[in-house]
């Protein structure tokens, strides 16, 4: 009896009372050691991708920086897309901010987890690593290109990160090339199946070619043109992977011309779909529109018109479905090989090679049905590259708004732009202020000059 | 903390009339016999009769049970004749003498059954002071009330209940100072909020620790099994068989619950269930009868009133009347939808027995209850309640190991309309009627009394708990204590919407759906003791040291089927064409040390500690343990005999001051976990997740530090009691959804932040004996709880992020609505005072604190004795603001077929109008300043009340045929309100769950004795 009583009274409780976690619910400690869950748990960083957010819809940056760049015109007056429009937003409601930032605070879990984790399959491990890093990079990619100097925020204690001051702009290209190199390695040359063992012809999930073309990308920002050259012919030379396809077939679903895209969720067509057909909240711009030549067979397979109040408003429509009777034939484009071109295009300029970059330049200019471009002059090659991805990549990805930033022609551009928009363009507003309550709630973060 | 409630200790009343005339004549008896001292306390019964025998040359020849009275006494017999102990003992103590040459036999009165006289008796001529030794429980164990430091009420519950479909807590309300009880509805099993010292977090729950024998307890069923009428935090105490709850003790200051550690910083309820008593079996039979009703309708427009304010309103848009109101349905007879709706009476039918006997070594008690309710609704709803309730005891010979049992079981069906139907009493009075000719439901239009064919609410609920207490006295002072309890609560409902709710034509194009949601949650707990009691003759020393560990389970799932084309086919989900599921498990593990120390010294200081070493699975692996201890000190000022000399009509003083300090642990389970959620989609064919809340393992419990001072007085012999307290906590590391810059991943995590939240509260009690008016006794209690809430810190004291996101505790921040423009539009003040409208680019800025925790509240309980008669009335009351419930946020005064409240008359004609109200319109063109005046000062109006709760009537008869005491009594609650409140009730304040109802009752009650 006594021996019972002393058991009872000095048996420990710790570790009695741990619950462990709850049996219906995966936790941030058991997600990462199971295959399918932790592929799961990337399959829903995809999966929010695809959901309205930054990536598409009516938050996405395709549309508000086109917005703020001079691709598009809101149709209604009083709309609350006035601020975004005439360059003139304020801290308190700011775009992209948090939804990029969540997913980049998933994705350093996932990176801690994975790296640590024991219970996966080395190659599936090795995967989602590669997968995480990429869209780690990703996020950052954008953030940096639209607000600037960011907190660079790579770990997962609440505490650090609540405190975390803003990190120049050079030290964040720097992460992302570093996860991206990582990417390049852990990510498989195939596309893959959901369980990351089998290929798949799916192009949904970021590929080595995703990360290099990534790589490619911000090399080109940072005048890395060696680095840009040598991405961009790594995934052109994968002639048996990828190519340019007819124009109306570019934003079909696993397309020849897709390095990676985003399978849509909610519905059988995606977001952007929906956006530009379906609620159709802005029309693409007349200095957009003016910019297409007349023969330009882009005008004819990717701008749509239609008649509102006896008003002809023109609409992107490279996505063409956008209605839940559609059979799913579409996915969002994130990033595809058109673009490798125009990268490709501008690296051999600036390395030299006149008659490579034009050639390339050309691979596009004579797809959309109009003349080569002859003009061997550095400068008007130049600005021919930067007009063509102004007409090929337009409604996309922002890309209007961070090349003219890139190009150095943002003031110029957006002088031009907001004299149409009946507002006046002031130079701060190059980059999208830092949201009020981040401000409130961090004391060691800046607010950008101007705002 | 005394023992308040004369009135619900309703038995000894008369026999109190026969004490005094009886204690009288035998003073003037002669005796043969030598006087008798008895100066002694903690006296035990056989020690009582052994001194008699000793000092009076008697032998006794008492009956065994006699000796086993587990009560012990101090007397301050002086020199007494024997008959006035022997009277003492029937009087207190039920025990029958008779004197038979030099024999007295001792046995007990079994005309009446035995209880705790839980009061003190007097013998007016100053000879006899007899004070039984009165116990009050406290955690763990039960101590003499006079050295009791912490602030403790306790509650007997006779064989009253509670009105009708509300549960035990409700009945307390107004009898227990520093205890807030906020009825949210009355309709059997909606909760009821109890706040123990004041609300003490900005964030989590604010719940008291329940505990049944021993078992803690959740009061509420997680989303309420579904039940909109039952809401998300449906009461669980409404499975419990009042009849069975013998007391229920509130212990509120640290000195008391600091020994319950992190789960009673908001206070600690302990609910004992009846238990065994020794003697041959006694049956208690009762049968109640009962009817409730709405006690006061909303005050909606007359017919007349409301045509004039449809044509105002259009008047007012410069358009023709809209709507069918003023169309088709303009000749129609006028309906009462209060009346059609929920002025049915609901009736009360109640029946309960119990049989109760036994050895000194070994009692039971068995009961059995029935209760059926209906609603105030039309059609066929009701619940319907049986429980079962046994104990047994067993005591061995050598009375070293007692062995305890209690079990109780309930299953309840519950019958409800899905909806509240007080929710559609505002439809317009003349719309078409309500039944056809033929008395068919009349499926012409959007007809609310479809209502009471779906969606319906069935379901059932089972309740189950029991406990083993055992205890084995290793040495005299020694003993072993384990109590072992297990507590398990099931239901089970579902939702059904069949097609029969739409017109029959319109039937084939559509489908009907059926909802099932499951709940279960058991809570297992195993809590080994060791006690320790010694009384030298100075000091009086106890300790306690013992365990808990304790598991929690909840397991909720639900499932939702759609697309059913048969009625006949609702009930099995099987037949739906789609299916939906959910579930939810949770685990909560529980382990503590902890100990008590307690020294009284002459009786006149006392010195108590609590200690506890807490862990719980809520929190972090770092955070798991904690500390918390209370320590008290006491003065028995009134044992100083040159106080008494100096003031001899006070017969009882105590100081006390307490201190200690509690936790709050009631954030959920799991928190502290990043949880992945399974997304409703899938992507690539594979399944995905999605995170939830920000992991954190550094955040630990809110802690609440308590602090008391009090003062007890005895006066006049006790004939009037004082208890003052002073109550002050202090709770911080509050734990809320901490602000991050969402550069960290989130806009928040749960994290706890150096707010400090203080709640003060001044208590006081006046508490008289019985006091003799002729033939009529009275016995009074009144209490008063002043009680005071404050934010006093908050990180970064930035006002305006409390005015943004309403993180006081009890107040929050609205709009400041300064009447109407000249526009006939709420006008609302900025920063400055300044009145502006609402308009699309200028926020308005929420200026006005609004404080919601009562200003003051308590209870007024008397109760009168008259020969047989007893009349039992308890009052109370509470000074404090409220939400008005006479204005639907969605529909604006004027909308076309919504019938409003008088209050809206009081609205803008014309320029120039001074009005409470903006102008009457059928558009929505004032909705935005309506939607802003909706989170105003106009919907804070004072709801304090003077409700005259209950109102008892008994009369008892002893009917020696069948050798039964029989009670008849009748009974009223909720019967009438004193309040400034426009509404329905003040202290429900919503128009759209339905008020506490008036509640006449009728019941016998019988007692038999000797079976």
């Amino acid at each position: 009896m006594r021996i019972l009583i002393l058991l009872l009274l000095c048996c420990s409780c710790r570790k009695w009372i741990d619950a462990g976690p709850p049996t219906n619910n995966l936790v941030d400690d058991n997600i990462y050691n199971n295959d399918a869950s932790a592929t799961g748990a990337l399959n829903g960083i995809y999966t929010t991708l695809s959901q309205p957010g930054f990536a598409t819809g009516e938050f996405s940056i395709a549309y508000l920086t086109g917005l703020s760049a001079d691709e598009f015109y809101p149709i209604n007056q009083d709309s609350s897309l006035l601020p975004v429009y005439q360059n003139r937003m304020t801290a308190v409601y700011v775009p992209f901010w948090s939804g990029i930032y969540s997913m980049i605070g998933t994705t350093n879990t996932a990176i801690e987890k994975l790296s640590t984790s024991s219970g996966l399959t080395p190659i599936v491990r090795q995967h989602l690593l590669g997968e995480a890093k990429f869209l780690r990079a990703f996020g950052y990619y954008y953030l940096v290109n639209i607000f600037g100097d960011i907190p660079l925020i790579t770990g997962t204690d609440f505490k650090k990160n609540k405190a975390a001051a803003r990190t120049p702009a050079k030290q964040v290209y720097d992460q992302i090339l570093y996860d991206l190199c990582a990417a390049d390695t852990l990510l498989s040359p195939e596309f893959m199946d959901a369980d990351l063992i089998n290929t798949s012809t799916e192009r949904v999930r970021p590929s080595h070619w995703a990360a290099l073309a990534l790589i490619a990308r911000v090399s080109l920002i940072l005048k890395d043109y060696k680095t840009a050259l040598t991405a961009a012919n790594a995934i052109i030379d994968q002639n048996n992977l990828f190519s340019l396809t007819t124009l109306d077939q570019v934003f079909r679903k696993n397309s020849q011309e897709t390095i990676w895209q985003l399978q849509p969720v909610l519905a059988p067509y995606t977001e952007d779909g929906h956006l530009f057909l379906g609620t159709q909240p802005v029309a693409l711009s007349p200095i957009l529109l003016t910019a297409f030549s007349g023969k330009d067979q882009r005008l004819d397979q990717w701008v749509t018109s239609a008649q509102i109040n006896n008003t002809t408003y023109y609409f992107p429509y490279k996505y063409k479905s956008w209605q839940s009777k559609d059979p799913i034939a579409e996915y969002l484009t994130v990033l595809r090989f058109a673009e490798i071109y125009l990268i490709r295009s501008e690296a051999k300029l600036a390395l030299g090679n006149i008659e490579g970059a034009q050639n390339d330049l050309n691979k596009i200019v004579v797809r959309a049905g109009l003349p080569p471009f002859k003009d061997t002059n550095p400068e008007d090659l130049q600005l021919a590259i930067l007009h063509e991805r102004q007409l090929e990549l337009f409604s996309e990805w922002g890309h209007r708004w961070l090349d003219l930033h890139h190009s150095g022609t943002l003031d110029e551009a957006m002088a031009a732009a907001t004299a149409q928009k009946g507002s006046s363009w002031q130079s701060f507003r190059q980059w999208y202020p830092i949201p009020s309550n981040d401000l409130l709630n961090n004391p060691n973060l800046t607010q950008n000059a101007g705002y | 903390m005394n023992d308040i409630f004369p009135y619900v200790n309703k038995l000894p009343i008369f026999l109190y009339l026969f004490l005094f005339n009886a204690i009288c004549q035998r003073c003037i008896a002669q005796t043969q016999h030598p006087n008798v001292t008895i100066i002694k306390n903690d006296i035990s019964m056989k020690e009582i009769i052994d001194e008699i025998a000793r000092q009076a040359h008697y032998n006794m020849s008492p009956d065994e049970e006699t000796y086993n009275l587990d009560q012990t006494f101090d007397l301050n017999f002086s020199n007494v004749p024997v008959q006035e102990i022997l009277n003492w003992l029937k009087t207190y103590q039920g025990i029958i003498s008779r004197i038979n040459n030099n024999y007295i036999n001792l046995s007990i009165d079994h005309s009446r059954p035995y209880t705790n006289p839980g009061y003190t008796g007097h013998y007016r001529n100053g000879v006899i002071c007899i004070r039984p030794v009165d116990i009050i429980q406290v955690a763990y164990d039960s101590i003499p009330r006079k050295f009791n430091l912490g602030d403790i009420t306790e509650i007997k519950t006779n064989h009253l209940q509670p009105p009708s479909g509300t549960d035990f807590i409700t009945s307390i309300e107004g009898k227990v100072p520093g205890v807030f009880i906020k009825p949210s509805g009355g309709n059997f099993g909606v909760g009821t909020d109890v706040l123990i010292g004041g609300k003490n977090s900005i964030n989590n729950s604010t719940r008291p620790l329940y505990v049944i024998d021993g078992i803690p307890f959740y009061d509420f069923i997680e989303q309420g099994l579904g039940s909109n009428l039952l809401g998300p935090a449906a009461s669980s105490r409404s499975y419990i068989d009042n009849l069975t709850i013998e007391s229920i003790v509130f212990l509120k200051d640290a000195e008391a619950t600091s020994i319950y550690g992190s789960r009673a910083a908001n206070g600690a309820i302990l609910i004992t269930t009846r238990k065994a008593r020794k003697g041959p079996p006694t049956v208690n039979l009762q049968t109640s009868f009962g009817q409730s009703k709405v006690r006061r309708f909303a005050d909606y427009l007359s017919p007349t009133q409301y045509f004039a304010m449809r044509e105002e309103a259009a008047r007012n848009d410069n358009s023709p009347t809209i709507g069918d109101d003023m169309g088709d349905w303009r000749n129609n007879k006028s309906i009462d939808w209060q009346k059609e709706l929920i002025g049915k009476s609901a009736t009360s039918f109640n029946t309960h027995m119990n049989i109760s006997g036994g050895t000194s070594q070994m009692q039971f008690l068995l009961s059995g209850t029935r209760r059926h309710n209906t609603t105030v609704y039309p059609g066929d709803f009701s619940n319907t309640m049986n429980g079962l309730h046994i104990n047994s005891n067993f005591m061995s010979k050598d009375k070293h190991l007692l062995v305890s049992f209690s079990g109780s079981y309930s299953y309840t069906y519950l019958s409800l309309p899905g909806q509240d139907l007080i929710n559609s009493v505002n439809q317009a009075p003349n719309t078409p009627p309500i039944y056809t000719t033929t008395g068919q439901i009349n499926y012409k239009w959007p007809n609310p009394i479809t209502a009471i064919l779906g969606p319906l609410f069935n379901g059932d609920v089972t309740n189950m708990f029991g406990s083993i207490l055992l205890e084995y006295k290793i040495f005299r002072s020694l003993s072993l204590k384990a109590n072992i309890g297990s507590y398990m609560l099931s239901g089970d409902a579902s939702i059904t919407t069949p097609l029969t709710i739409f017109a029959p034509e319109v039937r084939k194009f559509r489908t009907g759906s059926l909802q099932q949601y499951h709940y279960k949650t058991a809570t297992l707990i195993s809590e080994p003791q060791l006690l320790f009691k010694h009384a030298w003759p100075k000091w009086k020393v106890d300790g306690l040291v013992g365990t808990t560990v304790l598991k929690t389970t909840q397991e909720r799932s639900n499932e939702s089927g759609t697309g059913f084309t048969n009625d006949a086919l609702l009930n099995n989900i099987t037949n739906a064409t789609n299916i939906q599921y959910d579930e939810y498990h949770s685990l909560y593990k529980y382990g503590a040390y902890w100990g008590r120390a307690g020294i009284v010294f002459k009786d006149k200081l006392i010195f108590h500690g609590n200690i506890r070493k807490d862990g719980s699975s809520r929190f972090g692996p770092d955070q798991r343990f904690a500390w918390f201890h209370s320590f008290g000190v006491g003065w028995i000022f009134s044992q100083d005999s040159s106080f008494q000399k100096q003031f001899p009509w006070i017969n009882f003083g105590k100081l006390k001051i307490t201190y200690g300090t509690t936790g709050n642990d009631q954030i959920g389970d799991y928190q502290f976990m990043q949880r992945y959620y399974k997304m409703p989609f899938t992507y690539q064919g594979a399944i995905a997740y999605s995170p939830g809340n920000l992991p954190n393992n550094h955040y630990s419990w809110e802690t609440t530090a308590k602090f008391e001072a009090g003062i007890e007085l005895g006066l006049w012999e006790n004939r009037l009691t004082v208890i003052l307290n002073h109550y002050r906590s202090r709770s911080s590391n509050q734990l809320v959804a901490s602000l991050l810059p969402e550069s960290a991943g989130a806009a928040s995590i749960l994290a706890n932040i150096p707010a400090a939240i203080r709640n003060v509260n001044w208590e006081l009690t006046l508490q008289t004996e019985k006091l003799s008016l002729g033939n009529i006794f009275w016995s009074g209690q009144f209490n008063i709880t002043i009680p005071s809430n404050t934010l006093i810190s908050y990180p970064g004291k930035d006002e305006s992020l409390l005015k943004l996101r309403d993180l006081s505790s009890t107040s929050l921040y609205v709009f400041q609505l300064t009447g109407v423009n000249d526009k006939g539009e709420f006008q609302f003040a900025d920063e400055h005072g300044n009145n502006i409208t609402y308009d699309n680019n200028h926020a308005i800025p929420r200026t006005k604190r609004i404080d919601l925790s009562p200003r003051s509240f308590g209870g007024f309980l008397n109760t009168f004795t008259y020969k047989r008669f007893t009349l039992d009335c308890h009052f109370s009351y509470a000074f404090q603001l409220g939400i008005r419930d006479q204005l639907d946020p969605y529909k604006m005064p004027g909308k076309a077929n919504y019938n409003q409240t008088t209050f809206v008359l009081n609205r803008w004609q014309q320029p120039g109008d001074k009005a409470q109200m903006q102008r009457f319109t059928q558009t929505t063109q004032l909705k935005d300043s309506y939607a802003k005046a909706m989170w105003s000062t106009l919907i804070y109006t004072d709801a304090s009340y003077l409700s005259f709760k209950e109102i008892t009537l008994s009369y008892k008869n002893f009917i020696k045929p069948i050798k039964a005491n029989v009670i008849y009594y009748i009974q009223g609650f909720n019967m009438l309100s004193f309040t400034p409140y426009p509404g329905m009730d003040p202290q429900v304040q919503s128009a759209t769950v339905l008020p506490l109802l008036a509640e006449y009752r009728a019941g016998i009650n019988v007692q038999f004795q000797k079976l």
